[in-house]
């Protein structure tokens, strides 16, 4: 329950870690220096409420913090070492990329710093301290090796899954000595060969560990850092087993949540394998630690389970589901297709509203061809509000004259009306609501602008339309009782 | 908005000059006033827009300022293969899309929808003001 707690606070404290604010910032008494502001998140919180924290805190800062004063207690001692220790493994091995991957990394691993100021994690005593009895702990623990493995390049990744799991395996068993024993191999490997890290015996957790580690060393790693760093790791991949999310996925997170039921651990990896064969057009990236762009000239589609995955079914599974997509955006847009399902079905009803549509065009124009030469439509552009009492006499007087009367007179008037007079849609609605009585005149936003181009001739519209959605509503009753 | 400034301005002008012209001409002329308008307001990135623009080269520059290079499609595929008559009918009803596939023709369908709609809404509200504005004085 604290897990899943922390879980929660992990997704909300994400953007806050995200856009790096210091958040409770070594209020702690006694705190140590902690050498980035990053890992200063909450941790000293963490470390004085909750040891389980303490644990998750002090392995996160590993990577961020390569000199990490951790405060006085015995388990903290250990820690102490496996943070130096891991702490100069990373920064030794890659002095660059890491200052890179410092802030990224912090963001991702001071979510759980910043979890435990607000966690009131009471019932956290110090017994737990050192191990991570949680097995959600645990997969969280995976959640950052995997976001590790993906951001840092595979070594660290390697050692800080291996930590987790080492973690996992203290919790049942001892504890310190399982932690030295992690620092002790830590050094062992050395930078991204984690695949000949023999698999620990432990739980069916950690045994994904290294699968997670060797796939993501075999695949392609462009996309995952982008991937990862898009959506929210805890709520995606605790979604999908953290083997699933890979590089392909990054780039499809629809797809690949869509169809995450269908997954399972065993079967995605030849359905990868085959889906990197077939798409073997795709520049193979090497064992680089610099996460490169994500080639955006194709999209990746993962096979499901139990689906052929040559290129061409793939190919075309893609386009049925881009089919689907329209379809569904048009049952929106066609009214009472909501029901309507099937493909053969909902075209019909589309081209039948297409067609009612045209014909109510026709119709229109049809209509306005009557109304045209019988109306002399001398409209007046509507005035704002100000000036709406001086409109009201002006169109009764208008409207029954005849166009080869006074059409210069009427034409300048309106001229200088509108440009006087900037009327906007609001007004005219206002006034359409009021004056029903007066016709509503329609006109037009850059009426000026019309007004000059058509100076010459002999008569003058100047039509401004309160057609916005509002103004429908009043207009369909007249609409129904003029048709 | 874009698309009542052309249309009324078609209106305005079909009225000046077709005062002596037959009734199902004027009907004509409106009609494809109405559609030039729909074009005009869509702009040309919809493949039916610039059909439409094509047939009827009437007010205003109507060069495609962005042109649009449709992606070589490896195969026009048409998806619907057990709907592939609805396709059809939908392409002769849509204009500009013939070599389409499914996916995009939809697109255009959808935005097509979108776009008479807006113009049936225009006329009629013009209709409305009109007749409002006729009925009570004569």
């Amino acid at each position: 329950m604290s897990g899943m707690e922390k879980e929660r606070f992990f997704v909300g404290n994400w953007q806050l870690a995200d856009a790096g604010l210091p958040l409770g910032v070594n209020s702690s008494s006694g705190a140590d220096q902690l050498p980035n502001s990053f890992v200063n998140l909450g941790w000293e919180h963490a470390m004085r409420q909750n040891s389980h924290a303490h644990i998750e805190s002090a392995l996160s800062s590993l990577v961020s913090s390569p000199s990490f004063n951790a405060p006085a207690g015995n388990d903290s001692v250990v820690i102490r070492e496996l943070i130096g220790r891991l702490g100069s493994i990373c920064n030794s091995g890659d002095a660059s990329p890491s200052s890179r991957y410092h802030s990224p990394r912090a963001s991702y691993y001071s979510t759980p710093l910043n979890s435990p100021p607000k966690l009131n994690i009471s019932g956290a005593d110090h017994q737990q301290q050192g191990m991570l009895v949680n097995p959600t702990a645990d997969a969280q623990f995976e959640l950052f090796a995997e976001s590790a493995a993906s951001k840092l390049g595979f070594a660290e990744a390697g050692k800080l899954s291996r930590v987790s799991s080492s973690q996992s395996l203290a919790a049942p068993s001892g504890k310190e000595v399982t932690v030295s024993d992690a620092v002790m191999e830590m050094p062992k490997f050395g930078r991204g060969r984690v695949s000949k890290w023999p698999p620990p015996e432990a739980s069916s957790a950690s045994g994904k560990l290294p699968a997670v580690v060797a796939e993501n060393n075999g695949r392609k790693r462009k996309a995952a850092p982008k991937g990862k760093g898009k959506a929210s790791p805890s709520s995606s991949l605790a979604m999908d087993p953290p083997p699933k999310e890979g590089n392909p996925d990054s780039k499809r997170r629809k797809q690949a949540e869509a169809s995450a039921a269908d997954r399972s651990p065993t079967v995605s990896k030849p359905k990868t394998e085959q889906n990197s064969s077939d798409d073997g057009q795709k520049p193979t990236e090497n064992d680089n630690a610099n996460p490169p762009e994500p080639p955006k000239d194709y999209i990746h589609v993962r096979a499901r389970r139990g689906q052929a995955t040559d290129g061409h079914s793939l190919a075309e599974r893609v386009r049925r589901e881009k089919i689907s997509e329209r379809m569904k955006l048009l049952q929106d847009l066609v009214p009472g297709c909501n029901k309507v399902t099937g493909k053969a079905v909902m075209l019909d009803e589309i081209i039948n509203y297409i067609q009612s549509l045209q014909r109510q065009v026709e119709f229109l124009s049809m209509k306005l061809a009557t109304l045209n030469p019988q109306l002399e439509f001398n409209m007046v552009c509507l005035l704002p509000k100000d000036m709406h009492q001086a409109d009201v006499p002006l169109p009764q007087q208008v409207f029954p004259l005849d166009t080869a009367t006074s059409p210069f007179s009427f034409a300048q008037q309106s001229l200088k009306i509108a440009e006087t007079n900037r009327f906007n849609t609001h007004a005219a609605k206002n006034q359409l609501d009021s004056s029903i009585q007066l016709p509503p005149i329609v006109g037009l936003t850059d009426a000026t602008n019309y007004l000059g181009n058509s100076d010459k001739d002999d008569l003058w519209y100047v039509i401004q339309t309160g057609f916005a959605r509002s103004q429908e509503a009043p207009f369909s009753p007249q609409t129904l009782r003029a048709e | 908005m874009i698309m009542a400034f052309h249309f009324l301005g078609a209106l305005s002008h079909i009225q000046k000059t077709t005062t002596h012209s037959t009734f199902v001409f004027r009907c004509h002329r409106i009609r494809c006033a109405a559609y030039t308008s729909m074009a005009l307001s869509t702009g040309a990135h919809s493949a039916w827009s610039r059909a439409l623009l094509r047939q009827k080269p009437r007010r205003g520059s109507l060069r495609k300022r962005t042109v649009i290079l449709q992606r070589p499609r490896k195969r026009a595929v048409r998806l619907e293969e057990d709907c592939q008559d609805g396709a059809d009918v939908l392409r002769r009803l849509v204009p500009g899309c013939d070599g389409m596939d499914s996916a995009e023709l939809l697109d255009e369908t959808a935005d097509y929808i979108r776009c008479l709609e807006e113009q049936v809404s225009l006329m009629r509200s013009i209709v409305n003001v009109i007749s409002l504005n006729f009925n009570p004085k004569s």
